[in-house]
C-alpha cells in the first residue's frame, strides 16, 4: 500500500520540523511537500497532483489566511483533503474552516498523540475533529436548533428573571419609582429595563407590555 | 361870613377823616388835640389823650431828649421832617412800639404858639423794606450761584455776589451776555428748547445739568434749577447753579468702583453666582453666561435648582442649601455638580462656594465661584482613553506573541515529543515515566498559555466582534464552571468600533469573574441589547450582592474601573446591588448611526 502523501503548511518552521518528526517513524505517510505561505502552498500543490492531504493552519503570517487558501484548494483540487491543525479553538474558526472545505480540525494544544489518526482518517474522505472542537460543533448545532430558520424573524424571546419581576409589576400598575422601591434598583435601571423589554418583546409601548403579560399569564385578571 | 362857616366845616372834617394823624402840642408840650386818625394809632380815646404831655407818646428812652428836640422847635419852628436820618417809633397806650414818620409844622393862635405834627405809622413800609433787605441779603449772600434772566432777550440781568466770585465776571461783564454763554454744552437752541416747559406754563420749575464755563475757562459741572417770575413789567428767570463738581467726583469713582468690580466679574475665569435664601440667582456674571449659554437676564431671578440643575442633582442640591441657610450645616466649601446648560447639556462645575451673613450673622446668601471642569474631564477621559487603547494595543501584542510565538514553540515541542514516542518503548520504566510527566506539564503549559492569552485579548473579539467574543466567552466559562452563564442578544446589528467592542467585553468579562469569585451566584444573565442610539449591557446575577455606596467595596472589585471605562465610551455605568439581593449592572454606551 502507497503511503498517503500530504502537505505541511504553516509559517513556523519549528512546526514544520515537529510535524515531520512525529511522523517520521510512520511508513504510512509521507511529507512529500511543505509551504510557509498561501502562495508557496498552490504553487507546490500544482508540482505534486498526487498528495491527498494538507496539514493546514489558519493563521499563516503574510498574504492570504488559512481559511482563504483551504477554500482555493478545496475548489481547484477535488481529490485533496484538508486537516486544519490550529491553535484556534474559537467557533467561528472552526465554523469557518468547514465552511471552506475543511473535513477535519485539530487543536495544537490538545497533544499529538492523534495526528496520525487524524491524518489516516482523513486521507480516506472522513471527517475527524479533536474532543474540544467536536464539542464546539455539537454546542452549535444545539444552539441552531433553537434558532428560527429566517434571520428575519425575531429570536425567541428569553426573559430574566428580573424581567419577568418588572414585566409582572408593569402590568400591575406600579410605577417605575415603586419598582425601584420594590426591588432595590435605581430608577434608571427600571428605566432601562423598561426599554429593554419593549424591545425584547417588540411592542410599542405600555399596553403591549401589559398585553404580552396577560397572554402569557404573568398576571391574572 | 357864609363863606367863613363853610370854611370851618371843611377843615373840620378834613381834621377828622384825614388819613394822618394831626396832633397839636402847646408851648409846654401838653397835647392840645388829636384828630381820630391819631387817637387809633396811638390807642387813646380823645380825653385820655388831650391835656397830657406829648412825650407819653414817644419810646421811654427818649422821652428827655424829645422834651428838648421839642423846645428845640419852638425856638426856630420851621416846616420840616421830625428825625431826619433817625429811625423814629411811637408808643401806643398799651406800650407797644410802632414806626412812624412825623413832619412838623407851627401855628400862632391868640398870641399862643402851637407845634402841629402829622404822623403816618410806617409799620408796613418797614416790614416791606425789612423783607427786601432780607431777601437781598439772601440773594447775594446766597452760596448757590443765581442769575435773573430776561425771558424775553435772555440777556443776563443780574447776578449773586456768589455767582460774581465763581464764575470771574464782573456784573457788567455779565450783562453783556445771554444765558447760554456761560455753558459751553448749549446753544440758543437747546436753552429755548430747555426752558419751554416753564415759558408755557407746563411746569413750575426746571432741573436738569449742565457744565458752566468761567471767565478762566475753567469749568464745572452744575445742577440748574430754573423758575420763571413776574418782575416789575417783565417776566425774568432765576437760574439757581450748584456746582456739583464733588457729587460728580464721587459718582465717577463709584462708577469706576462698579465698574472695575464688574470687571472683575466679567473677566474672572470662573463662573459667579450668587443665590438668595430661596436659591433665586441675584447676580451672575458674563463668564456664567458664557459657559450656561444663558444672558444674564435670563438667569437672574430664576431659581437655581429649578432652572439649572438636572432632576437627580436637584434635590440632593436643595437639600443641602435648605439646610445650610437655616443655619444647620457649614456651608460645604467645596462641591461638584453638573450644571444644565441653554441646550440642556450637563457641564461638570467645581464650585467653591462662601457664606454670606447679615448683620445678625443670619445667611442670607451664597457666593459660589464655579470652574468648569468640561475640558479637563475631557483631557483626564482623553488621557485614560489613549491609557486604555494603549493597554489594550498591549494586550493585544502580548497576546499574540503567547499565542502565535510561545504556543507554537510548545507545538513544536509536543510534536517532538511525539517522534520520541516511538523510541521511548526500549527505555527504562523509569525514563517512560519521566517522559509520560514531561508530556503532562508540557500540555498543562501550554493550556495555561492559552487561557492566558485569551484573557488577554480573544482572536475572535478581534476578529469577529462583540457578540461572538461574548459567545466564546460564556461558552468557555460554561465549560469550566459550573455556573449557568445565560447569554441573550438583541438587536445587535449596530456596528460597535473596536474600542467600543473592546470595552463592553472587557467590561462585561471582568463583572463575570467579580460574580465568579465573590457572588455565589447561581446563574448569570448576559444581555447586549441595541436601541436605536445605544447598546445596553447588562450582567445580573442572583448572588450575595453589596453595598455600592461603600467605596472600598466598590473598588475592591474593580468597578471603579469599569466606570472610568464607561466613561471613556461616554456611557452610563449604573450597579444596582443590595446584600441579599443579587447584582445588576447595567452599560449603556451612545452610538451614532450610520
Amino acid at each position: 500500500m502507497n503511503p498517503i502523501k500530504i502537505m505541511i503548511v504553516d509559517d513556523h518552521q519549528m512546526i514544520r520540523d515537529g510535524i515531520k518528526a512525529s511522523l517520521s517513524g510512520e511508513s504510512d505517510i509521507e511529507v512529500v511537500e511543505e509551504a510557509a505561505n498561501a502562495k508557496e502552498a498552490l504553487a507546490k500543490l500544482g508540482h505534486h497532483p498526487d498528495i491527498q492531504v494538507v496539514v493546514m493552519d489558519i493563521s499563516l503570517g503574510e498574504g492570504e489566511d488559512g481559511i482563504t487558501l483551504t477554500g482555493k484548494i478545496t475548489e481547484q483540487y477535488k481529490k485533496v483533503n484538508i486537516l486544519t491543525m490550529s491553535m484556534h479553538d474559537e467557533e467561528a474558526h472552526v465554523i469557518n474552516m468547514l465552511k471552506a472545505g475543511a473535513i477535519g480540525y485539530m487543536l495544537k494544544d490538545q497533544g499529538m498523540s492523534d495526528l496520525v489518526e487524524a491524518i489516516k482518517t482523513v486521507a480516506v474522505g472522513e471527517s475527524y475533529f479533536s474532543k474540544t472542537v467536536s464539542d464546539i460543533l455539537m454546542n452549535q448545532f444545539l444552539r441552531k436548533k433553537n434558532l428560527p430558520t429566517s434571520k428575519k424573524t425575531q429570536p425567541q424571546v428569553e426573559l430574566t428573571k428580573r424581567e419577568l419581576e418588572i414585566l409582572k409589576m408593569i402590568a400591575e400598575e406600579f410605577t417605575n419609582q415603586e419598582i425601584a422601591d420594590q426591588l432595590f434598583i435605581s430608577l434608571r435601571t427600571v428605566d432601562t429595563h423598561r426599554r429593554n423589554l419593549l424591545l425584547k418583546l417588540n411592542v410599542k409601548n405600555t399596553a403591549g407590555l401589559v398585553k404580552y403579560a396577560l397572554t402569557h399569564h404573568l398576571i391574572d385578571l | 361870613m357864609e363863606n367863613l362857616a363853610s370854611h370851618k366845616k371843611l377843615l373840620k372834617a378834613l381834621f377828622q377823616s384825614a388819613a394822618e394823624g394831626i396832633l397839636v402840642v402847646d408851648r409846654q408840650g401838653s397835647i392840645v388835640l388829636a384828630n381820630p386818625r391819631c387817637l387809633q394809632m396811638f390807642g387813646y380815646t380823645h380825653d385820655e389823650l388831650v391835656g397830657q404831655s406829648l412825650e407819653i407818646l414817644v419810646t421811654p428812652g427818649l422821652q428827655a431828649a424829645h422834651a428838648g428836640f421839642r423846645e428845640g422847635f419852638f425856638q426856630d419852628p420851621k416846616i420840616r421832617p421830625m428825625g431826619v436820618g433817625r429811625k423814629l417809633y411811637g408808643r401806643t397806650a398799651a406800650g407797644e412800639v410802632f414806626p412812624l414818620e412825623v413832619s412838623l409844622s407851627h401855628m400862632e393862635v391868640d398870641g399862643a404858639r402851637y407845634a402841629i405834627g402829622f404822623i403816618v405809622d410806617i409799620t408796613k413800609q418797614k416790614q416791606a423794606a425789612d423783607e427786601n433787605i432780607l431777601l437781598s441779603k439772601i440773594f447775594h449772600e446766597s452760596f448757590n450761584d443765581i442769575y435773573i434772566i430776561d425771558a424775553q432777550n435772555y440777556r443776563i440781568l443780574k447776578a449773586n455776589t456768589g455767582a460774581l466770585k465763581n464764575i470771574g465776571y464782573t456784573l457788567e461783564e455779565l450783562q453783556e451776555l445771554v444765558a447760554w454763554d456761560l455753558k459751553p454744552d448749549q446753544d440758543q437752541t437747546d436753552f429755548l428748547q430747555r426752558v419751554a416747559p416753564l415759558l408755557s406754563g407746563e411746569k413750575k420749575k426746571i432741573i436738569f445739568e449742565s457744565v458752566f464755563v468761567r471767565k478762566d475757562h475753567s469749568s464745572f459741572p452744575a445742577e440748574i434749577h430754573m423758575q420763571l417770575f413776574d418782575h416789575e413789567d417783565r417776566q425774568v428767570f432765576m437760574e439757581t447753579v450748584l456746582d456739583i463738581s464733588e457729587r460728580k467726583q464721587a459718582e465717577a469713582a463709584l462708577q469706576r468702583e462698579k465698574e472695575t468690580a464688574q470687571r472683575y466679574l466679567d473677566i474672572a475665569a470662573s463662573i459667579f453666582v450668587v443665590l438668595d435664601r430661596e436659591g433665586t440667582v441675584m447676580l451672575f456674571n458674563r463668564k456664567g453666561s458664557q459657559i450656561l449659554g444663558f444672558e444674564e437676564e435670563e438667569v437672574i431671578g430664576k431659581n437655581w435648582f429649578d432652572y439649572f440643575l438636572s432632576e437627580e442633582e436637584k434635590e440632593k442640591g436643595q437639600q443641602i442649601f435648605k439646610r445650610v441657610m437655616q443655619g444647620e450645616m457649614d456651608v460645604i466649601e467645596i462641591y461638584e455638580n453638573n450644571v444644565l446648560t441653554k441646550n440642556r447639556e450637563e457641564r461638570p462645575i467645581a464650585w467653591y462656594n462662601s457664606l454670606i451673613r447679615d448683620e445678625q450673622e443670619q445667611p442670607i446668601a451664597v457666593l459660589s465661584s464655579g470652574v468648569d471642569l468640561t475640558e479637563k474631564r475631557k483631557a483626564e477621559r482623553d488621557v485614560m482613553k489613549a491609557l486604555i487603547e494603549g493597554q489594550e494595543v498591549e494586550r493585544e501584542r502580548i497576546a499574540k506573541e503567547m499565542h502565535d510565538g510561545l504556543g507554537q514553540s510548545l507545538t513544536a515541542m509536543q510534536l517532538n515529543l511525539n517522534a520520541l514516542q516511538a523510541h521511548c518503548e526500549h527505555v527504562a520504566p523509569e525514563a517512560k515515566q519521566l517522559f509520560e510527566q514531561l508530556k503532562g506539564i508540557l500540555y498543562n503549559t501550554t493550556q495555561e498559555i492559552k487561557s492566558i492569552s485569551r484573557n488577554l485579548m480573544p482572536g475572535v473579539l478581534r476578529d469577529y466582534g462583540l457578540v461572538q467574543g461574548l459567545e466564546y466567552l460564556c461558552q468557555t466559562l460554561k465549560d469550566i464552571n459550573l455556573i449557568q452563564v445565560n447569554l441573550q442578544v438583541y438587536r445587535m446589528d449596530k456596528k460597535l468600533d473596536s474600542i467600543q467592542s473592546i470595552g463592553l467585553y472587557r467590561i462585561a468579562q471582568e463583572l463575570i469573574n467579580n460574580t465568579l469569585k465573590h457572588g455565589k451566584a447561581s446563574e448569570i444573565h448576559v444581555q447586549l441589547i441595541g436601541h436605536e442610539n445605544s447598546v445596553v449591557l447588562m450582567v445580573e446575577d442572583d448572588g450575595t450582592g453589596f453595598d455600592p455606596t461603600v467605596s472600598h467595596v466598590k473598588n475592591g472589585l474593580g468597578l471603579k474601573n469599569m466606570e472610568t471605562r464607561v466613561k471613556t465610551l461616554n456611557g452610563t455605568f449604573l450597579i444596582d446591588s443590595y446584600p441579599g439581593k443579587g447584582t445588576s449592572v447595567t452599560v449603556e454606551i451612545p452610538i451614532h448611526k450610520e
